[in-house]
């Protein structure tokens, strides 16, 4: 009896567990760490005109859509077509890193290997016969590529776990000097998740970051330059919206100072002259300083003006109320030129064709 | 000296012995002193551990609890009247005499005279009674007799060298005094002389002297035949007996002692045989060696050597018994069936002749009480990992506490074999190093638990001890991060790692306090192969029985 107590005691703790076993490693959380920390955060990525979050706004009276009749004083009607614009890139091709620094945020990865990590599959929310999933590989010391992929669930049962997908949104970032922040590039690539998924979209978004800090913004800053070729998403496809073609350029340093540069086209004289239907190009340069007062000039060209070009100029102070508006197109009883530009606090744009 | 001279000498020492006794009592004219007019007490002590360097014995519980039955059966001990203290201290013997000494000073109080009855089984030497580690003067018992308010005070004393009682004092015989019924003083029996050992017997399952005693209180001492066991009869007929068992053992020749200073004109009656009304009848036509195993209480009843002529009663309680029958060449042995206030008739004839080989009570008798001690305790103190990156961002220093259970003297003596359970626990930060040159801190939450064995060597003296010795842990660990890796699983490991267990523990009576220290190789293979170092400082306290 003695003896075989003694040896239970002395054999059981060498049968439940052979030596070394587990996970409790620091190089994982090292890895575990880098990952998370790659991934942009959407507070850094996100466009603010005039630190300003569209989001903040909405779409209440006081928000976005709350310009009746813009007079001095009131809120800057440019300020707030800046904001729209911001508004929906944050909400399309922004959503995506947003959601992707949740998905490494607050679900640890299904898989772990050396330099790679893959999170999901889940179905999808659009369509019950996809899986996706969202995978990033350590392609070099500081340079990571991420992917979301799609596949069909149908395919699950015949093929591997890495097998059968399709690169919906691929990217690379580089994280640079603070945790979240870095460069890189982010392709929507529609065309693709068509390919699996055919009410995804078309066309494609691709995004340039730099979220890092350098020498002039030592917190780090966001720049982004967004171009859009022949796109139209899920809803726009839905709505029989136009694709659209388009290029945004975003800065905003880390005094909240910043440019928001982008051209799209629309017809000027749609209003006023239906025979006049050529799309005129539209550029935008809006710029602010670190206390939130503004500047947006608008230059118009092309289409039917012929080479023919105006430019239209509103200037906001620090509580985002019109100052200063010029509008060459204006017709009477209104005026072509509102307030003084003396009382604007920045001058007018150079454009760079 | 030749062996012829030894003998006669021996046999003259014997004869001297009984004519003394014979005397003695002759001198104090026995009266038919009713039993129950005393009120008896007593204080029954056993104890199998004598501490350091003594060798544990086998049965000097079971014979204080054999002591106590037949008390209690015949001899009108009431159950509330007996304090019995089994494998306790010295501490726990002089509390039970505090008590007993209250007990009696009321009885008296009451108008009754009283009987005190001590019986110590167990280790002795140079004078005292060991009790465990601690010690109890067989001077200091003496003292306490003397000083009972009780008007007999009894000692029968079973341990090695306790004639030492007998010889320090006593064997003086006061003047008798005018009153039969007014018998006053103190009988110490002891079961060998200052300079013999004490002998125990796997045959009988216990102590010849107490064997023999308990025997004779049953019944077998009862010369008279008038159902009463007498202090006179009881003693010759234990010394008789253990005499001529022990004379041919390894131990060698046994002699109780007896020691008294008694005044007055009583006989003193011990126990009734016929107040049980029960027990075994062994016709006057039976003669020879008989040995009555109770099956209930695994124990032996009773011896007696019976010659034809002389019916002989030995009264025990309603059960089923065991009754062996030494021959020459075999045995006889039988099953009987005690009822309650009958007398159940011994006859050989229903008795199976069986081969020594066959001996059944052999076999029983050899249940061995337990030998070791069961130990628990409680702990509490720190631990850490000698390295200092381990320390801390692997495996962070942290309180513990902790509980084990230790067999003491399970698998050898003065070795301890133990488990145990530590939990350490706490919050700390762990610091890690970006590839980008972010150092990056995370808040961590961990948990370790430890499940050891350990085998020590324990050397204990009467107030402190040491031990120490190698003990083999199941580590497993476990950390859950906080942000930014809150939602992380926790990571895991378990390993097993030896190590060496120190400590030093000062006894208080049952209970220890103790330091101790630890230290322990871990084998570590995760993130890279590493032979780390941990170690503890505990303090605590623990329980044994």
């Amino acid at each position: 009896m003695r003896w075989f107590v003694t040896l239970f005691i002395l054999v059981f703790p060498a049968i439940i567990c052979v030596p070394g076993c587990g996970d409790y490693s620091n190089e994982q959380l090292e890895e575990d760490l880098e990952f998370l920390s790659a991934v942009p955060a959407k507070e850094v990525m996100e466009l603010r005109v005039a630190d300003t979050n569209p989001r903040v706004l909405g779409d209440s009276e006081q928000g976005l859509n709350s310009i009746q009749e813009p007079l001095l004083g009131q809120l800057a009607e440019f300020y707030v077509s800046s904001l729209k614009v911001t508004a929906g890139i944050n909400q399309g091709v922004l959503g995506f890193l947003d959601s992707v620094d949740k998905i490494v945020h607050f679900f640890p990865p299904v898989l772990r290997e050396k330099d790679r990590r893959v999170w999901g599959p889940w179905p999808s929310d659009d369509n019950p016969d996809v899986d996706v999933r969202f995978s990033m590989l350590k392609q070099a010391p500081g340079q990571f590529g991420i992917f979301f992929q799609l596949r069909l669930v149908s395919r699950a049962e015949t093929m591997g776990f890495d097998e059968g997908w399709t690169d919906c949104i691929h990217g690379q970032v580089s994280p640079q000097g603070l945790v979240k922040r870095g460069t890189g590039t982010l392709v929507v690539d529609l065309q693709s998740c068509a390919e699996v998924d055919e009410n995804s979209g078309q066309g494609t978004a691709t995004v340039l970051f730099d979220t890092a800090p350098d020498a002039e913004n030592r917190d780090g800053k966001t720049e982004l330059s967004i171009d859009f070729v022949d796109f139209l998403g899920r809803d726009g496809l839905k709505n029989g919206d136009l694709p659209l073609t388009a290029n945004y350029y975003y800065l905003e340093r880390s005094d909240k100072s910043g440019k928001f540069d982008f051209r799209t086209w629309s017809d000027v004289h749609a209003e006023t002259d239906p025979q006049l239907d050529a799309l005129e190009q539209w550029d935008w340069a809006v710029r602010w300083t670190d206390d939130g007062c503004g500047r947006a000039d608008l230059r118009i060209s092309g289409g039917d003006l012929g080479n023919f070009e105006a430019t239209a100029s509103e200037c906001w102070n620090s509580d985002h109320k019109r100052v200063y508006f010029s509008n060459p197109f204006a017709s009477a009883p209104d005026p072509t030129e509102e307030g003084s530009e003396a009382d604007c606090c920045l001058p007018a744009a150079v454009f760079n064709d | 000296m030749s062996a012829s001279s030894t003998k006669r000498r021996s046999l003259w020492t014997a004869f001297v012995l009984v004519l003394f006794c014979h005397q003695f009592f002759a001198a104090h004219a026995l009266a038919n002193w009713p039993a129950g007019d005393m009120k008896p007490f007593a204080l029954i002590v056993g104890n199998n551990d004598g501490g350091p360097g003594m060798q544990r014995l086998m049965y000097a519980k079971r014979d204080a609890r054999k002591f106590e039955d037949v008390f209690v059966q015949l001899g009108h001990l009431k159950k509330d009247d007996v304090w019995t203290v089994l494998e306790g201290d010295a501490d726990q013997v002089r509390q039970a005499m505090s008590k007993m000494d209250l007990a009696i000073g009321r009885a008296k109080d009451s108008g009754q005279r009283v009987l005190l009855i001590f019986y110590y089984s167990g280790h002795a030497v140079d004078g005292t009674l060991k009790l465990g580690n601690t010690s109890l003067y067989m001077s200091d018992v003496k003292l306490w007799l003397k000083n009972s308010s009780a008007d007999v005070r009894i000692a029968f004393v079973d341990a090695c060298q306790s004639g030492e009682m007998t010889r320090m004092k006593g064997g003086t015989l006061a003047p008798s005094m005018v009153s039969v019924d007014d018998t006053k003083g103190q009988i110490i029996v002891t079961s060998s002389a200052a300079s013999e050992g004490s002998q125990e017997s796997d045959e009988i399952g216990g102590s010849f002297f107490t064997h023999f005693l308990v025997s004779g209180l049953r019944g077998d001492a009862d010369v008279s035949g008038d159902g009463i066991v007498s202090l006179r009869e009881i003693y010759e007929y234990a010394y008789n007996r253990t005499v001529n068992r022990t004379a041919n053992t390894r131990g060698g020749t046994q002699h109780p002692t007896y020691g008294y200073s008694l005044a007055g004109r009583g006989e003193i009656p011990l126990t009734t045989t016929y107040m049980l009304e029960s027990g075994l009848l062994f016709p006057s036509e039976l003669s020879g060696s008989y040995l009555v195993y109770n099956l209930g209480s695994e124990r032996v009843a009773a011896e007696l050597n019976k010659k034809k002529g002389e019916e002989r009663f030995i009264a025990v309680p309603e059960g089923d018994y065991l009754v062996k029958k030494r021959r020459e060449h075999d045995l006889l042995l039988g099953r009987l069936h005690v009822r309650h206030r009958k007398k159940t008739q011994v006859m050989d004839e229903e008795l199976q002749p069986t081969s020594f080989d066959d001996d059944m009570i052999k076999g029983l008798v050899l249940i061995h009480e337990r030998t070791w001690k069961i130990g628990f305790s409680l702990r509490m103190g720190a631990e850490a990992f000698f390295d200092s990156p381990t320390r801390d961002d692997l495996f962070y220093s942290s309180p513990q506490v902790g509980i084990e259970i230790a067999f003491i003297d399970l698998i050898a003596r003065n070795f301890s074999l133990t488990m145990d359970l530590m939990f350490a626990g706490g919050e700390d930060d762990t610091q890690v190093e970006l590839d980008t040159g972010v150092m990056q801190t995370v808040p961590t939450s961990f948990f370790r638990l430890q499940v050891g064995a350990g085998v020590y060597y324990r050397l204990d003296w009467s107030w402190f001890g040491l031990y120490g010795g190698p003990r083999l842990v199941l580590l497993m660990a476990s950390r859950k991060f906080g942000a930014p890796m809150e939602n992380y699983e926790a990571q895991t490991f378990g390993s097993l790692s030896p190590g060496l267990a120190m400590g030093i523990t000062l006894h208080l009576g049952s209970w220890d306090v103790f330091m101790e220290g630890r230290v322990n190789y871990l084998y570590y293979n995760i993130d890279t192969d590493a032979s780390l170092g941990f170690g503890g400082g505990y303090f605590g306290v623990a329980y044994r029985h």
